[in-house]
């Protein structure tokens, strides 16, 4: 991977590459990094257009044609299924003179038609038609004006993401060690899972790390912010109620990514609360038995693979006098300019589900988590305050911390469980910043260029 | 011959218009346990994801199975219920909100209700924050007791992304 320039930095940010490192050691964060607009051009070019983003499902292009408007950092690429069944990402700007060539967010289509001068694209990215060819572009090249596909592609069961850096390593690498709590979500079912209808997009004031962070495994937070929750009877305390239950773990320095697990006692069947009509479809299949283990006893799970997708897979209700029903949202945190986001979130549920259940879990998970969300309206807002503290001058002026030191020595007891069956670094508790501190880690690596993917040391 | 005195449809309109005009009194100032009293018990409210589709495509436009909200009178009694008490930090302190009603047009349906399509510009300020969301409801309105009540609302909002951080309460 090319090397990364510091020419042209100002004197804040070139402190901040030189002591963020030792400041996350000890458990403490910059403020002026959420909403801050060099930060945020930073981001753009050391972190999305370096790092594996997430573009979409296979379950979102079932037929060859089939095409979604998406993109990486800020940078506009059609993830489209072409005539030959391959799915590609394609940069989303025509060749020719350079307007946007996708007319809506989904659809299915043969070709692109440009509409500024009528250049043409086959639905694999080729170019296939140049008005007056045979009088003014006589020898031109097709070969080389197709639309620019993304270096690169890959998919992990189902999961489709892209690099813009040719270099990166392979995507089984940059999920590494996390592919093993990931399984958890992806391969309970023979078929898998698939996304319900269109996923929810909305505006945040708030910076985009706020939603990374707080699903890398704020459990902290639950208790306060989400005590409205329990009040009405819209999850269980289970679920919801305060951290620090005897069988909540983190799982921190996952090859970069985390997760917050809430599990029943040993050798409770519970899976997340799911009803019979569902856990039947429910096989071991390619997991260990570690992992179907955990699966079993689980409550819930939230998660951030780095740099800006999240997971949450927990039961809920609409309405405290129906059961619960359970779903898997992933969810994308989507640079929209300093401290803007746009929230971009899917509903799953196993593809063998009745008609059904997937209705009633939809209903509930845009009771829970969506622009409407009981649960997400309280989140959303909170995050809008952090980024209106951080954009001012005061905060860079003072290089005021933030307080990550949860679970640190002295703080609390969090141990490491030594013999966990699963990677990661893993603690005995949910009250703990570890899954944070790995976040804004890998964070300061890839903005300081390191995305090697080796470990930075833990703590002090 | 037009006779505006006597035209039925005329005191369909204003009715309509009349209980549009209270409901969004009651919801801009925070009456929601009132506001639940105009709702009937098999109420039907949706507000479909809209996506930007080709023109071929147009009949998808409005999603017929993802939506911003999906709510049936249980689901609207526990929103109603959370925001009316402690810690629900979306609306404490409360939003600035406006509902804007305009357009509106009346048709009688079957039995004792009428159709009523209207425009809603939503003004929603918080802090410095602000924003509009602008959108088309389609609603049964049922006389039940000689006073309107709402039995179903479609809102079809002209947005892809919603421009706001939270829909706490209906539009």
């Amino acid at each position: 991977m090319a090397p990364i320039s510091n020419a042209g930095l100002s004197p804040e940010a070139t402190r901040l590459l030189a002591t963020m490192g030792e400041d996350i050691q000890r458990g403490m964060v910059p403020l002026w990094i959420m909403g801050n607009p060099e930060i945020y051009q930073m981001e753009l070019d050391r972190i999305f257009a370096r790092n594996w983003i997430y573009m979409a499902h296979e379950s979102e292009l079932p037929k060859n044609g089939d095409y979604l408007a998406r993109t990486i950092g800020e940078d506009p690429f059609i993830v489209v299924r072409g005539e030959d069944g391959r799915i590609r990402v394609l940069f989303d700007s025509c060749r020719h003179h350079g307007t946007r060539v996708c007319p809506a967010d989904k659809g299915n289509t043969a070709t692109f038609l440009c509409p500024f001068h009528g250049w043409t694209y086959k639905n694999t990215g080729a170019l296939s038609g140049v008005p007056n060819r045979k009088t003014s572009y006589k020898a031109l090249d097709d070969a080389e004006w197709g639309l620019i596909p993304a270096p690169r592609v890959e998919n992990y069961r189902g999961m489709i993401f892209a690099c813009l850096d040719r270099n990166v390593r392979p995507l089984h690498e940059h999920l590494g060690d996390y592919r093993w709590y990931l399984d958890i979500h992806l391969g309970l079912t023979e078929a898998g899972i698939e996304v319900i209808g269109e996923p929810h997009r909305w505006h945040i004031d708030a910076d985009w790390k706020s939603g990374a962070e707080n699903f890398s495994g704020d459990s902290y937070h639950t208790q306060t912010v989400h005590q409205s929750i329990l009040r009405v009877g819209l999850a269980s305390p289970l679920a919801a109620g305060a951290s620090g239950g005897r069988n909540d773990i983190h799982v921190t320095e996952c090859s970069g990514h985390t997760t917050s697990i809430r599990r029943m006692d040993e050798g409770r069947h519970f899976f997340w609360g799911y009803p019979e009509e569902v856990t039947r479809l429910y096989r071991q299949g390619e997991l260990s038995p570690a992992q179907f283990d955990l699966a079993r006893r689980s409550i819930s799970h939230t998660g951030t693979i780095f740099p800006n997708l999240s997971l949450i897979h927990i039961g809920a209700t609409d309405n405290p006098a129906k059961p619960n029903a359970c779903y898997l949202s992933f969810r994308q945190w989507v640079p929209r300019g300093p401290g803007r986001m746009e929230v971009v979130s899917w509903v799953f549920a196993p593809k063998e589900a009745s008609a059904e259940y997937k209705e009633r879990a939809y209903k509930v998970a845009v009771s829970s988590f969506s622009p409407s969300g009981n649960f997400e309206q309280d989140d959303s807002i909170i995050w809008s305050g952090i980024a209106r503290a951080a954009r001012g001058s005061f905060a860079k002026r003072m290089d005021i911390k933030l307080n990550y030191q949860m679970g640190q020595k002295g703080m609390s007891d969090a141990h490491l469980i030594d013999d966990w069956p699963g990677p990661g670094e893993v603690y005995d508790t949910n009250l703990e910043d570890g899954v944070q501190r790995t976040f804004f880690r890998h964070w300061y690596r890839a903005m300081a260029g390191d995305t090697a993917g080796g470990k930075l040391r833990k703590t002090a | 011959m037009l006779d505006l005195a006597a035209d039925s449809s005329d005191r369909l309109h204003r009715q309509a218009e009349r209980f549009l005009f209270h409901e969004a009194e009651l919801l801009d100032t925070w009456q929601l346990a009132a506001w639940l009293e105009l709702v009937t018990k098999d109420i039907d409210y949706r507000m479909p994801v809209r996506t930007t589709r080709a023109d071929k495509q147009v009949g998808e436009i409005y999603s017929s199975r993802s939506f911003h909200m999906l709510e049936d009178y249980g689901s609207l009694a526990a929103r109603v219920a959370r925001l009316s008490g402690t810690a629900a930090w979306s609306e404490y302190p409360a939003s600035r909100a406006r509902r804007h009603i305009s357009n509106v047009r009346v048709a009688p349906a079957a039995g004792d209700e009428i159709n009523a399509k209207s425009y809603i510009l939503f003004y929603w300020g918080r802090d410095e924050l602000q924003t509009l969301i602008s959108g088309e409801r389609h609603d049964v309105l049922r006389a039940v007791d000689r006073r309107l009540m709402l039995a179903k609302r479609t809102v079809f909002v002209d947005h892809t992304a919603l421009p706001i951080p939270n829909l706490s309460m209906v539009l």
